[in-house]
């Protein structure tokens, strides 16, 4: 019985369920848009350097910043163990939030199988007391999530009404994330179309992401300007250079859509544009650029 | 061993080299006989009503710079005090027992036992006081580590020790030489005056002043004590009243201790004695009127030799036949073995000794060759340590799930056998290991994992002989912690996982050389895991390496 006894005391945090459960939750690598860096301040001939690339660095920027907000709460869950353990759930918590005094924080996380795959769906909750509010939602498919796939919803309105925003550019309402390693290109997503005042520094819209493993990728994007804004959609390759459909968006003609397309090289430099309706300012005296557009991108739209 | 002017040697006869004392070699002791006659002048008084006694046992082991330990200093000393208190009359908050004190330690515990014995003089008890010493002694000085108790010192201390009768007891090499001091007389024959009890000072050494004494790993312990005990236990009863006197005691191991030693290679050893008694009858010792008892009938003829549960020699009685020997053994399991006169075996018979005597039915004991004697090979604890390589494996759906990946391992391991009994070993050892490997969750990429283990347990176990190969089979109860870390994945906490787990160990030992043998180790182990979900596991581990006795 002593034997027994003792052979059961067993303690330690030896888990291979919870890495399992670590691993689907959504991660830098997986979420992060990364796009090729401007070959420095290159002399450009008329019509000069792309503008459309230049801004799409600072746009995914922005873009990584909504997933550094999400990323500082999955954080929390791989810095302690879990403190409730079942065969196919696990609860982090109810920790102390330390950036925001007075509230509780906690991470429950299931899983269920579907076809021999895991499928698992986690929420972060807080509460300043009372009640445990979600303020994100997730699911995800696959083992890992470098390879799998998932979205996740993170209740702005429930952090601000918990006082755990963190700036006031932060969205107002949902904002929904999603991602899909599955297959070349991964693709991440961030809708904010339902926010009109958008958030992270970007204006209401969903915005998207394809990278390739070859180095090529597209990014959906808004641009504003002066006279309204750009929807555009970039290809690019290993080296940066590209090619973007734009639509252009004016103010003062709310009714109409006007497009044009341009091509940049390696060194952001336009070398192609194709504006018919004369949007662009690309093509000074009705003579637009004619040169090379890179190969093996994407055609259309 | 003999403890000898520089240390008390250490003899190691081979099985039935300490060979009982024929009886008609012991008739022809003329101490006995001298001794024999004191006795008879002596009608022998039984401790009196209001009568206190009390003891100090010293028993020490180490004497400093040039001598050896001795293995059974403490052992000969706690024997001597288990005898004192169930069958000498000396209650247990009267007997105090030391082992490694130092000549301070025994200063003051003779001290203290003094004032005691002075306090019960004082509410009208007669008292008597024995000392008993286990150690070595070397140039008129007994040795206690690297301190000195001298010789002249001890004696002084007796013979001013306010009680009616003081013993001292010494078994140490050379201690002959206390009882030539002047002062005291040495007297073969007791002067006593009647009307009285005795009064006055006895020293007993279990050598003369030029010899060493002797302790064996036959019998696991010194061969005086251990005869002196023996006939304590009712041996030395020469009268058959169930009292052994001092001076039946002594007769008794004074013969028993010279038969022993006679071929040794330390040489012949004769225990001294001193007595300075006055008053009437001799001191009693023990009373051996016990219920318990092995009694051996007036028929038995022969030596015998009686071993306890853990195969130890307890007591041997070498019996004339024609008269009954009564042993006041204390109730417990024993075996007893005889040697036969052809020399070519034994009769051997398991005893249950309850509340009651058990009288030895020689008819019903087992002849056995001496090559199958339990007893043959049992030298006293050795200590070896063993120090090895192997590995370690999971089975079960841990194996197969990636928790308890396969790991090397590398460890040691400090044996020793005999110590619990005869072939019962026990052992404690620790383990250090580790290895690398890949854990994949479902569905997902497979991880890196480096892991390490430390393990360590304690293990008994029974030793079979065969030939220049010894197997061993046992228990183990040990600890294992384990800890992993994933290299490349920063982002993936360090775990660990801690337990007990029992488990059973064997193993397999070939003797190539004097100290050292080739060992193969298995051990198989229960572990219960519990983080994830309940599991049960077991796991194995094989060691291979040599060990090395480092001492017995």
């Amino acid at each position: 019985m002593l034997l027994l006894a003792l052979a059961g005391a067993g303690c330690g945090n030896w888990s291979n369920e919870d890495i399992a459960f670590v691993e689907a939750l959504p991660t830098s690598q997986a979420l992060k848009v990364a796009l090729p860096a401007p070959a420095g301040q290159a002399l450009c001939g008329p019509p000069g350097p792309s503008e459309l690339w230049g801004w799409a660095k600072p746009t995914g920027d922005a873009f990584n910043g909504a997933v550094d907000f999400l990323l500082g709460f999955v954080d929390l869950v791989k810095g302690y163990e879990p403190t409730t353990r079942n065969q196919d759930r696990r609860v982090w918590g109810p920790f102390a939030d330390s950036k925001h005094p007075g509230n509780e924080i906690r991470v429950v996380m299931t899983r269920a199988w579907e076809n021999g795959r895991p499928v698992y769906t986690y929420t972060f909750e807080a509460r300043p007391g009372g009640e445990f509010q979600p303020v994100i939602e997730g699911h995800f498919t696959g083992g890992s999530a470098r390879t799998g796939k998932g979205d996740l919803t993170i209740h702005f309105g429930t952090l601000r009404d918990l006082g755990m925003n963190e700036t006031d550019s932060d969205p107002q309402g949902d904002m929904v994330i999603g991602y899909d390693r599955t297959a070349d290109p991964r693709t991440v997503s961030l809708d904010l179309s339902h926010e009109p005042q958008g958030g992270f520094e970007l204006t209401g819209f969903d915005y998207g992401y394809a990278g390739y493993s070859s180095g090529k990728g597209l990014f959906h994007y808004q641009l504003q300007f002066a006279a309204g804004y750009y929807v555009v959609d970039a290809w690019f390759d290993d080296t940066g250079a590209g090619k973007a459909f734009v639509e252009a968006h004016l103010d003062a003609l709310p009714n109409q859509t006007f497009a044009f397309d341009e091509c940049w090289d390696a060194a952001s430099c336009i070398t192609f544009v194709h504006d018919p309706d004369g949007v662009s300012q690309l093509c000074p005296g009705g003579v637009c650029p004619a040169g090379e557009c890179p190969v093996g991108l994407p055609v259309g739209q | 061993m003999s403890r000898s002017s520089s240390q008390r040697k250490r003899n190691r006869p081979g099985p039935g080299r300490i060979r009982p004392l024929a009886q008609d070699r012991i008739h022809t002791l003329n101490i006995r006989a001298a001794l024999a006659a004191v006795a008879l002048c002596l009608a022998a008084a039984p401790a009196a009503a209001g009568e206190r006694r009390f003891a100090l046992l010293v028993g020490e082991p180490e004497g400093g710079a040039g001598t050896q330990r001795l293995k059974y200093a403490e052992r000969d000393a706690k024997r001597m005090q288990a005898v004192l208190m169930r069958l000498g009359k000396v209650r247990s908050e009267d007997a105090r027992l030391l082992l490694s004190p130092g000549a301070d330690g025994v200063r003051r515990a003779l001290a203290e036992v003094a004032d005691r014995s002075r306090a019960a003089r004082e509410r009208g008890d007669s008292t008597v006081l024995l000392v008993y010493y286990s150690g070595h002694a070397k140039d008129g000085e007994l040795r206690l580590r690297e301190t000195r108790l001298a010789l002249d010192e001890l004696k002084r201390l007796l013979a001013a020790a306010p009680a009616d009768v003081r013993i001292g007891l010494l078994d140490s090499c050379r201690a002959g030489a206390i009882t030539r001091t002047k002062g005291v007389r040495q007297a073969p024959v007791f002067e006593v005056a009647r009307g009285e009890g005795p009064r006055g000072l006895v020293l007993v050494t279990s050598s003369g002043a030029d010899e060493d004494s002797q302790e064996s790993d036959a019998i696991g312990g010194s061969f005086f004590t251990h005869h002196l005990a023996s006939g304590l236990l009712g041996d030395a009863d020469a009268s058959g009243d169930g009292k052994v006197t001092l001076a039946e005691a002594y007769a008794y191991a004074y013969a028993r201790t010279v038969a022993s030693t006679a071929d040794t290679a330390a040489g012949v050893q004769h225990p001294a004695y001193l007595y300075d008694l006055g008053g009437a009858g001799d001191v009693v010792l023990t009373e051996v009127g016990t219920p318990a008892a092995l009694v051996f009938p007036a028929a038995a003829e022969g030596a015998y030799i009686i071993l306890d549960g853990g195969h130890r020699a307890v007591a041997e009685v070498a019996k004339p036949g024609g008269v009954a020997r009564r042993l006041a053994l204390p109730p417990g399991r024993y075996t007893v073995k005889k040697r036969l006169a052809a020399n070519d075996g034994l009769l051997v018979s398991e005893v249950e000794l309850a509340r009651a005597e058990v009288t030895l039915d020689e008819s019903r004991m087992r002849r056995v060759v001496l090559s199958d004697d339990p007893q043959k090979g049992f030298g006293g604890a050795r200590w070896s340590l063993m120090g090895g390589l192997g590995a370690q494996g999971f089975f079960g759906p841990a194996a197969s799930s990636g928790y308890f990946p396969p790991a090397g391992l590398g460890g040691a391991e400090l044996m020793v056998r005999d110590d619990l009994g005869h072939r019962l070993a026990w052992g404690v050892d620790l383990a250090l290991g580790g290895g690398s490997s890949t854990f994949t969750p479902a569905g997902a990429d497979p991880i890196s994992v480096r892991f390490m283990e430390v393990s360590g347990g304690a293990s008994l176990w029974r030793d079979l002989d065969a030939g220049p190969f010894t197997f061993s089979v046992g228990g183990r109860l040990a600890f294992i912690y384990l800890g992993r870390t994933f290299p490349g994945r920063q982002d993936l906490k360090s775990q660990w996982f801690f337990t007990i787990t029992p488990g059973i160990t064997t193993a397999a030992s070939w003797h190539f050389a004097e100290r050292w043998s080739a060992v193969a180790r298995v051990r198989g182990h229960y572990l219960f895991y519990n983080v994830d979900r309940n599991m049960s596991l077991g796991f194995a581990e094989l060691l291979l390496g040599v060990e090395y006795a480092l001492w017995r």
